[in-house]
Parts: C-alpha cells; sequence; structure tokens
C-alpha cells in the first residue's frame, strides 16, 4: 500500500517538474544554486554571499552558496558552464580564471562561448610596495636604481600569470629595466618577506598591505591599474604619470549559455538591485574589493578584451599552454 | 601593572554571557569536528563563518578561534582509538596512540592527550601574551633562506621518524615528496604529475592522503584479521594517566610545548610540522627508543602537547602584524575585516578587546575543553568495545562523508580511496606512512624556499651559509646526518638490529 502512494507521488512530482519549465514566467520556483569558485570564506565568496543574501529576498526563493574551489577558480566555472541552462545554477565569474588561465593550461569550459553573464561587481586593482625605511621614495627612485643595477630589484608576486607580475612586465617594458621576480605561494608570505626586508617590493592588492601602510611600514609606490587606491589617494596610478598599461581583475556572476531570456532578466535585475543594496556594498568595502557595477554586456567585453590583451602577453612570457612540453 | 590591567579587561570582555556562550559553542564544534575525520578546522571555520555575521565581531572571533584550537583537542580521540587522524596534525599520534589502545591503555592515552594538550594551550597563551610583539618582529627575520634552512633540518628528522628499516624509510619519502609535487609548480607554471586532471592542479589534498594512508589502510587490513580479534583485549583497569605515566610525560610535554608554540609562530610550520619535530626529537633523546612505535607515551604526550601549542603561537603574527601563519589564520583575517576591523600593527592599540578578549577567552576556552574532554574519555573507550564489524563500516562511511564534505569533490574521495589501498600494502609490506607524509608536506615548502632564496641571491648556494640563521639550520642539519658515525660502535640505532 505504502509503496504504491509513494510511487504515485512521485510520478507527480515528476510530472510536475516536466511542466515546470514550460512556465519561465513563473520562475524561481524552487532554490537556486550559486557555484562559487573559491573557498568560502575569501573575499570573493564573501562578497558574493551578501549579494545573494540580498538577492534571494528580491527572488523569493533561497540561493544555495556551493564552493568548489581549486585550479585558479577554473574547477568551479567548469561545473557552472556544464551545469543545466535553466537558470537554477548560477556561478561566480571570475576574471583571472577567464582571460588567464585558458592560456596556460586546459580548462573545461570556452570563456567566451559558455557562459550568459549576469553583471560584474567589484573589481580588484594592484600596486607595488616598499618597506618605508628603504631608500625607495617614489616609482622614479626604485626605476632609477633597477636601471643601475640590472637584475638586482627583486619583487614578490604569487605567480608569473598573475596580473600582479603583468603589471610589473608591463612597467619593466616601459622604462627598459629588468628587474626579477620571486615567486609566493600566499599572499601573507610575500608580504612578511618584503616586511622582513628580504625582498625589495611587494606587489599586492589592496586588503593585505592596507594595514602595513597605515602603519608606517610599507609605502605604496604606484596603482598599476586604471584608478588610484581610494585609501592612498596621493599615490599616482600608472596611467596618470603617462604609462599606457592597466592591471585589474574583476568578479562577476554568469549562468551556463542557453538560459531562457525572460529568466536572465530576471537574474539581472535582482542581483544590480541587490549590488545597490547599503548593506552589499558595505560588505564589500571592508573586504576591500572596489564595488564597480557592469553590466552584463559591459563585462563581457571586458573579458573579450582581457582573453586577448592576456594571451598576447602570457605568449610573450613564455607561458603559453602551446610553448611548454 | 599593565598586564594586569589588560588581563582585567580582557575576562570582562571574555565573561559576558553572550562571549561566554560562544567560546563555549566554539570549542564543542572543535571537539566534534576533531573528533569526525575529514572535516578539520579550515573546513568548518569557513562553513560557519557567514553564520557569524549575525552576532558581534568579539564574539564571531572568540568561537571562531575555539573552534580551531578545540579541533587539536579532538583530533587525538580518533588516531588512538581507531588509527584515524581525526585531522592531520594528529597524524603522528596514530603511532603511539593506537599502539597504547590496542594494549589496553586507550584511557591514560587520551588521557595524557588531553592533559598535555590544556598545559600546552595554557603555556602558549601565556607566550602569546607576553611576547607576542617582539616575537612576531623576531620571526620576519625568517626570509626564504632560513625557511630552507629549517626544512632541510626537518628533512633530516625523518630518520627518526621510522622505527624500521631505514631504506625503506626514504623510500617512502621518496613517495612523498613525489606525491607533493603533483600540481601546478607556482614558479613555472608547469603541471606536474596531473595527467590531464584538473582537480590535481592544487596538488593532492593532505585530508584525503592521511586518511587514505592512516584511516581506510588500517579498515582494510582489519577485515582480513577480523575474525582473529572481534574485540579489543581490553583490561581497561584505568581510565587516567598513572603517576608513572606523569613522570615519562612530563619533559615531552614541556618541550612539545614550547616547540609547537615558535614553530606556530613562523607563517606555514604550524601544528602539523611542530607534530612530526617533537615525536622525532623525544624519540631521539629517549633513553628507550625502541619503544617508539610500540605504545610510548612520551609519542602522544610530546606531539599532543606541541600541535596545541602552536595554534596559540599562530595568532601572533595575526593579532600583531596582520599576516596569517596558516589557512586557519587567513580565514580568521577575513573575518575580521568583514566586521570592518582592519588587522595588522595597529589592531592591539585600536580595538584591545578583540586582542585581550580573545586571548583571554582562550584560557576559559581551554579549561572547558579540559573539562569537557576528561569525562568524555570514558565513553570513547567503549567505542572500542564496538564489534569491528560495525565500527569499520561506520568509520569507512565517516571518511567518506567527511573527505567529500570539504569541497563537494569526487576527485577527493579516489584519492583517499588510492591511498588507502597503498597504505594498506605498506603496512603489509612493513613500508612507513609517517616519512611518506613528513616529505609530502615539507617537500614542496623546501622547494619554493630553494627557489625564492636562489633567486634572491642571482643563483648563489653562499645565501645559505652567510646569513646566520640559516647557517645555523644547515649546520644543525648535517650534525644529525653524521652523529650516528661518532656513537656509531656503542650505540646502533634502535630497531635497526631486527631489520638486518
Amino acid at each position: 500500500m505504502k509503496n504504491r502512494f509513494f510511487l504515485a507521488l512521485s510520478l507527480i512530482m515528476i510530472l510536475l517538474w516536466g511542466l515546470k519549465d514550460l512556465a519561465g514566467a513563473d520562475y524561481p520556483e524552487r532554490p537556486i544554486t550559486l557555484i562559487v569558485n573559491y573557498s568560502a570564506g575569501g573575499g570573493i565568496d564573501m562578497a558574493i554571499r551578501a549579494l545573494a543574501k540580498r538577492a534571494e529576498k528580491i527572488l523569493g526563493q533561497p540561493i544555495v552558496v556551493v564552493n568548489k574551489a581549486g585550479a585558479g577558480g577554473t574547477i568551479g566555472m567548469g561545473a557552472l558552464a556544464a551545469a543545466k541552462a535553466d537558470g537554477y545554477t548560477i556561478g561566480a565569474a571570475t576574471y583571472s580564471s577567464m582571460t588567464m588561465a585558458p592560456h596556460t593550461f586546459d580548462v573545461p569550459f570556452n570563456p567566451l562561448k559558455d557562459f550568459d553573464f549576469i553583471m560584474a561587481h567589484g573589481r580588484l586593482i594592484y600596486g607595488p610596495s616598499v618597506r618605508t625605511d628603504s631608500p625607495y621614495k617614489t616609482l622614479k627612485d626604485l626605476i632609477q636604481y633597477a636601471k643601475a643595477n640590472p637584475g638586482k630589484i627583486k619583487y614578490g608576486v604569487q605567480g608569473l600569470s598573475v596580473p600582479n607580475n603583468l603589471g610589473m612586465v608591463y612597467l619593466a617594458k616601459a622604462e627598459k629595466i629588468k628587474w626579477e621576480p620571486v615567486i609566493f605561494k600566499t599572499v601573507a608570505e610575500e608580504v612578511a618577506a618584503c616586511l622582513g626586508g628580504h625582498i625589495d617590493v611587494t606587489v599586492s592588492d589592496p586588503p593585505n598591505v592596507l594595514p602595513h601602510i597605515r602603519a608606517g611600514k610599507l609605502r605604496l609606490l604606484v596603482s598599476l591599474s586604471n584608478i588610484r587606491w581610494k585609501w592612498v589617494p596621493d599615490v599616482p596610478a600608472a596611467k596618470e604619470i603617462g604609462y599606457n598599461f592597466a592591471v585589474e581583475s574583476w568578479t562577476g556572476l554568469a549562468a551556463p549559455k542557453g538560459v531562457p531570456q525572460p529568466i536572465m532578466d530576471k537574474l539581472r535585475d535582482a542581483f544590480k538591485k541587490s549590488f545597490d543594496d547599503p548593506e552589499a556594498l558595505e560588505v564589500m568595502e571592508r573586504i576591500s574589493t572596489i564595488p564597480t557595477y557592469r553590466t552584463y554586456e559591459d563585462y563581457q567585453k571586458i573579458v573579450e578584451a582581457g582573453y586577448k590583451e592576456n594571451e598576447t602577453m602570457i605568449l610573450e612570457l613564455g607561458l603559453h599552454k602551446s610553448q611548454k612540453k | 601593572m599593565d598586564l594586569l590591567d589588560n588581563l582585567a579587561y580582557g575576562f570582562s570582555v571574555a565573561l559576558t554571557p553572550t562571549n561566554l556562550f560562544c567560546c563555549f559553542i566554539g570549542v564543542f564544534i572543535g571537539t566534534l569536528v576533531g573528533v569526525l575525520p575529514g572535516i578539520g578546522p579550515v573546513g568548518a571555520m569557513s562553513l560557519l563563518l557567514p553564520t557569524t555575521f549575525y552576532i558581534s565581531p568579539i564574539s564571531a572571533i572568540i568561537m571562531l578561534s575555539g573552534i580551531y584550537y578545540g579541533c587539536m583537542y579532538g583530533g587525538s580521540t580518533t588516531s588512538i582509538l581507531v588509527n584515524i587522524p581525526g585531522e592531520a596534525a594528529s597524524v603522528i599520534t596514530c603511532l603511539d596512540g593506537y599502539q597504547m589502545a590496542r594494549q589496553g591503555r586507550a584511557g591514560p592515552a587520551l588521557g595524557i592527550a588531553a592533559f598535555g594538550s590544556f598545559i600546552a594551550g595554557t603555556f602558549s597563551i601565556a607566550g602569546l601574551m607576553l611576547v607576542a610583539p617582539p616575537l612576531a618582529e623576531a620571526a620576519l627575520k625568517f626570509g626564504p633562506p632560513e625557511y630552507f634552512a629549517l626544512m632541510v633540518l626537518g628533512m633530516t628528522l625523518l630518520i627518526y621518524l621510522a622505527s624500521g628499516s631505514i631504506p625503506k624509510a626514504l623510500m617512502m619519502a621518496i613517495v612523498g615528496i613525489v606525491l607533493g609535487s603533483v600540481g601546478i609548480d607556482a614558479t613555472s607554471g608547469a603541471q606536474r604529475f596531473t595527467f590531464g586532471i584538473l582537480e590535481l592542479n592544487d596538488g593532492i589534498g593532505i585530508v584525503p592522503l592521511v586518511m587514505g594512508l592512516f584511516g581506510i589502510s588500517e579498515v582494510l587490513l582489519n577485515v582480513e584479521q577480523s575474525l582473529k580479534r572481534e574485540i579489543f583485549e581490553t583490561r581497561l583497569k584505568r581510565l587516567l594517566p598513572s603517576r608513572q605515566d606523569w613522570k615519562e610525560s612530563a619533559k615531552p610535554i614541556a618541550r612539545g610545548s614550547i616547540l609547537g608554540f615558535f614553530l606556530g609562530i613562523l607563517p606555514g610550520g604550524g601544528a602539523l610540522i611542530s607534530s612530526f619535530v617533537s615525536y622525532a626529537i623525544e624519540k631521539r633523546i629517549s633513553k628507550h627508543p625502541e619503544k617508539f612505535g610500540h605504545g610510548a607515551i612520551e609519542g602522544v604526550a610530546g606531539p599532543e602537547s606541541a600541535n596545541n601549542s602552536a595554534t596559540g603561537g599562530a595568532f601572533i603574527p595575526l593579532l600583531t602584524l596582520g599576516i596569517p601563519a596558516n589557512v586557519v589564520m587567513a580565514l580568521l583575517l577575513g573575518a575580521l575585516m568583514i566586521y570592518g576591523l582592519q588587522p595588522g600593527p595597529m589592531l592591539m592599540r585600536n580595538h584591545p578587546e578583540i586582542f585581550w578578549g580573545v586571548v583571554t577567552s582562550m584560557y576559559i576556552g581551554n579549561g572547558v575543553l579540559l573539562i569537557l574532554n576528561l569525562p568524555l574519555i570514558g565513553l570513547w573507550v567503549q567505542v572500542l568495545k564496538i564489534p569491528y564489524r560495525i565500527l569499520f563500516p561506520l568509520i569507512l562511511i565517516f571518511c567518506l562523508i567527511g573527505v567529500y564534505s570539504v569541497n563537494y569533490s569526487v576527485t577527493d574521495v579516489l584519492i583517499m580511496i588510492v591511498c588507502g589501498v597503498l597504505g594498506y600494502l605498506m603496512k603489509k609490506f612493513k613500508y612507513e606512512g609517517a616519512p611518506l607524509v613528513l616529505a609530502y608536506i615539507l617537500g614542496p615548502m623546501l622547494e619554493m624556499a630553494l627557489r625564492q632564496s636562489l633567486t634572491i641571491s642571482n643563483g648563489s648556494f653562499y645565501i645559505f651559509f652567510t646569513r646566520p640563521i640559516a647557517a645555523i639550520g644547515i649546520a644543525g642539519a648535517l650534525l644529525l646526518v653524521f652523529s650516528p658515525l661518532l656513537p656509531w660502535i656503542g650505540k646502533k640505532r634502535p630497531g635497526l638490529a631486527e631489520a638486518e
């Protein structure tokens, strides 16, 4: 008896399930899964959770955040690309996973074809800092020393094909100087090595060096990005002092390609509203991500341009996957 | 007295009902997480972090810290009872703790682990309180060359982890180095031994590795022999360590506490390495090294104290410099930032309630943990009375769920199973797991430090000898390697005789 009841019940459920897909207008009718491609508790994760918290009130369904970290965010984005395009799985779309990683190793998605973007909500900026007791008061001092002593300046980064390093390479190219990257596994170790005087420069994003800048231990020399660091407003951005490059990174949200238009509209609308929520903005501010809204179209363009630009640079550095083996 | 004022202030923060409650919840969850194999402090804290947004920053930090050091308490339980490390830093406790349990001394083993943890924990909190700022500055003196020397020293210690054949131990160390090098090489970006499997890009995780090698393999081994001994021949006479046990453990606990504290301060060092080093030291200076690996209580007391002491040490660079010494501290750093507290040199000045509140809450938490854990010993020991045919499938299920839950990754589960089979074969043919794990941990750190040092020195190896701390480390390693030559005639390495 009991078995039959459950059989009937499950058949009804299956039928309902099938019907539901026809009606895009009632979206969302069940919880939405949001894949974050970095681990829980990190900056990217915390910003997205803050956005999701607001968005679920707007959409009227819970948003379940699932962290699938690893391989520079490409595992999570691969899972997103492979998910059903019904609007019930969305995910984080991070700039470096889409524009840098695919050039250095094979990733399970096509960054330019597999996603419908929802928006970009934050940008990461970079810049080199030195100890305050070092002889380099300005970027000029550092460059002059590097010119006179090729290869003597050592700067810390967390890999060669990361925005921090690309920025330093652009700078070296523009000034025709030579300096050497020292690679660290984590930013924390890199900053500690700089504070301890083991390397000359640490190239980092604001959260990791700001405390030391405020305490008067480190000095930011230049912002390698399009904008100044608003916490250190006197230090110019590279473009303001005559360089023609900028390195930045973005975090955004996307759905797998092929989600019906009405659903995409709803998602974009909901997350735009949650971005405008002061509480979400405050969370992002606190973790020193710069809240910056870009529409899905703009983010698509940013990713496409970055994909090309970074490929050229990575080829030049000899780090492209086709140059290995 | 400034310190007393601060301490009183700290207690006034930590003893508010909310904070007391958060402290209790934290250490309770920590103990639980420590006991459950697979899920470690990182997993638990990252899952709980978003839920703490609703409580005040200080309460949240107190709770999250509680999870961390509570975990070190709980981790030893399963190591001792069923040879499965509850979290990575308790791997070494398996060696002697499990042997003690098999000899019916599970109670004293658990007891000394709890007392040792308490003593070491309290010691390191005192250290954190008294000497945090100058020590943090001193830790900055450790650059890549110093780390390299430290790692070389660590590698030579692996000889003391082996209780059987040295060639076999060396072979295992090489396997460990190979396993440690899996993944994307940070320096060149090259993929090593990944065979195109994306999940291997970040390397083989330590959790699936140690759970497979020590835990799953134990289950497999017992499936084979389960008929022979259905239940431990437990003469559970005592639940607590005897006077003799205390006498033997006192010095290892003291040494472990000091060692763990200092290694904990260094970024990347931490609980795991300090437990290995403590074990190696205890064995090296022991009058009866042959007992190690066969249920020596020193082999439990030392490492368990060291890994607890290291947790206190790890807070120093975070709270005074804003530099996280390990992943757990990085999570706490994130938590501080989300509450709008800028970690770093200014934290102690601008937010003394955080520093002193957390420190004093750790005193309370350690006390709570001791009270929580001592009565539990009797209960845990009962676990051993569960017949294997019920216990082992349960263990297997816990391991599988635990490993999967960390990153929802099937690859991790597969790695654990493969390591389980590998560990089973190793046990059958008398290859030891400890040297493998140590080499797996130290190998990548050693390589990183070497390459960083050589970049800094433009390729010159002199950097390791011209910098004093590095030179001392290297000299120490050389001394250790050649020391057997000196007393060679008199004192043979224990265990070597049987192996030959």
